[in-house]
């Protein structure tokens, strides 16, 4: 491991918590697109062990992994963190095609979503970007990783077919 | 009326969309362009039917307009190449969201059994505990005595034991009794005069006898205005 990594290990160990890549940089002076490359490599790196690194577009943060999932779930106990459908609806097109706008997750839904998304931002589930320029974009969050237990978006089921699709955008691109 | 979609067990349809995808199950068809026509009444019957959010429900009309104009194109087949843009992008948007309806379907079913979780998961826990310094600021014996006998300044005296037995009031039967016997002499009566008089006790079963029998229709009752005259007319 480089020292970078190591750093970076360091780092979100004693934080704790979902650590920005912004922040991240900033502490250690290093190019964001360091701090993603090392990001990789402790991800690599921690294979096989009881901790993983869970990371989306803007964030990351070390948590257990998969393996021991079943064995710390008969400790967590069931906290009731219920999802409504139409809040994991909305959840799950944001997680497939974010950073996305409200515009856009309406156009797949069909229906306006202000209120869900507001849901979701409560419960710590989503981040928003933004903008000044555009819309607010929404993105998938750890901690809604975490609940799905993966570490990436990219481990979501079908997540090439429908967050890379030609077809889906140009359905969202001929609404506009 | 009773809605015509007996069979659908979900409380609400989040959207159009989802609307016509549980139609659609429901009826057992593929959605096409040309099954679409066929779900245009029970789509129409429920957004008649059901109350919908308003913040939703120009979602909901959008998609009427678009099944209207499926139906009207299938009668008038002169039509048959207007706004096809509009039907098959319907069609395009329904099967997209079947996708992300399904995948959300799988998520759902994963969501929150078997966590990854984040460092001091266990610890949070401990330290919410009521009881720990957080909840505790500088509790002194001084101020748990003064709180409690400002505690106890707050308390009324207790009332003084009444000497007499409250009279049993009149049952409602009774006093329902005595309303269907005057009217039936005097064919309407001014409720307040009636009651005029009376335990308080008595006034309220009295109301509650007048109330039942205007459910029973013997009676019809006219106010003007909130706590003014009630009069009570024998029907």
């Amino acid at each position: 491991m480089t020292s970078l990594t190591q750093h970076i290990e360091a780092l979100l160990f004693t934080a704790g918590e979902a650590v920005s890549i912004s922040d991240l940089a900033q502490l250690l002076s290093a190019p964001e697109q360091d701090v993603q490359a090392a990001l990789g490599e402790l991800a690599q790196h921690l294979e096989g062990h009881a901790l993983a690194l869970v990371t989306t577009a803007t964030h990351a943060q070390l948590v257990t992994s998969g393996s021991v999932a079943e064995f710390l779930a008969q400790f967590a106990g069931q906290d009731g963190k219920e999802l409504s459908r139409a809040a994991m609806e909305t959840l799950s097109v944001i997680a497939y095609r974010g950073p996305i706008s409200r515009y856009d997750i309406d156009a797949i839904r069909g229906v306006d979503s202000r209120r869900m998304i507001r849901q979701l931002l409560l419960r710590g589930l989503l981040h928003q970007t933004r903008t000044a320029a555009h819309a607010s974009l929404y993105d998938i969050s750890e901690d809604a990783l975490m609940q799905l237990g993966i570490t990436n978006k990219k481990e979501l089921p079908q997540f090439e077919a429908l967050s890379k699709s030609e077809h889906i955008d140009q359905l969202l691109n001929s609404s506009k | 009326m009773q809605s015509t979609l007996p069979n659908v067990h979900i409380e609400q349809y989040e959207g159009p969309y989802d609307l016509l995808v549980e139609l659609a199950k429901k009826e057992q068809i593929r959605l096409s362009e040309i099954s679409l026509q066929s779900l245009t009444d029970s789509f129409l019957t429920y957004i008649k039917e059901r109350e919908i959010d308003p913040e939703i429900m120009g979602s909901f009309l959008v998609v009427a307009s678009t099944l209207l104009l499926i139906k009207v194109r299938q009668m008038v087949p002169s039509l048959a190449h207007e706004e096809e843009e509009e039907i098959s992008d319907l069609h395009h948007r329904l099967a997209l969201y079947e996708k992300f309806r399904a995948v959300s379907e799988i998520l759902a079913a994963r969501w929150n059994t078997k966590p990854l979780l984040p460092a001091h998961h266990f610890a949070e826990g401990e330290f919410q505990e009521p009881g720990s310094e957080a909840f505790m600021p500088n509790i002194s014996s001084e101020l748990l005595h003064d709180a409690l006998q400002n505690l106890i300044g707050r308390i009324p005296p207790p009332p003084k034991p009444s000497a007499h037995l409250t009279r049993r009031g009149r049952s409602i039967k009774e006093l329902f009794a005595m309303f269907q016997d005057r009217l039936d002499r005097v064919k309407k009566l001014i409720f307040q005069e009636t009651v005029h008089g009376s335990s308080r006790q008595d006034q309220a079963v009295s109301f509650l006898a007048v109330l039942e029998m205007a459910r029973n229709n013997s009676v019809r009752l006219e106010q003007e205005e909130a706590f003014s005259t009630l009069t009570v007319h024998k029907i």
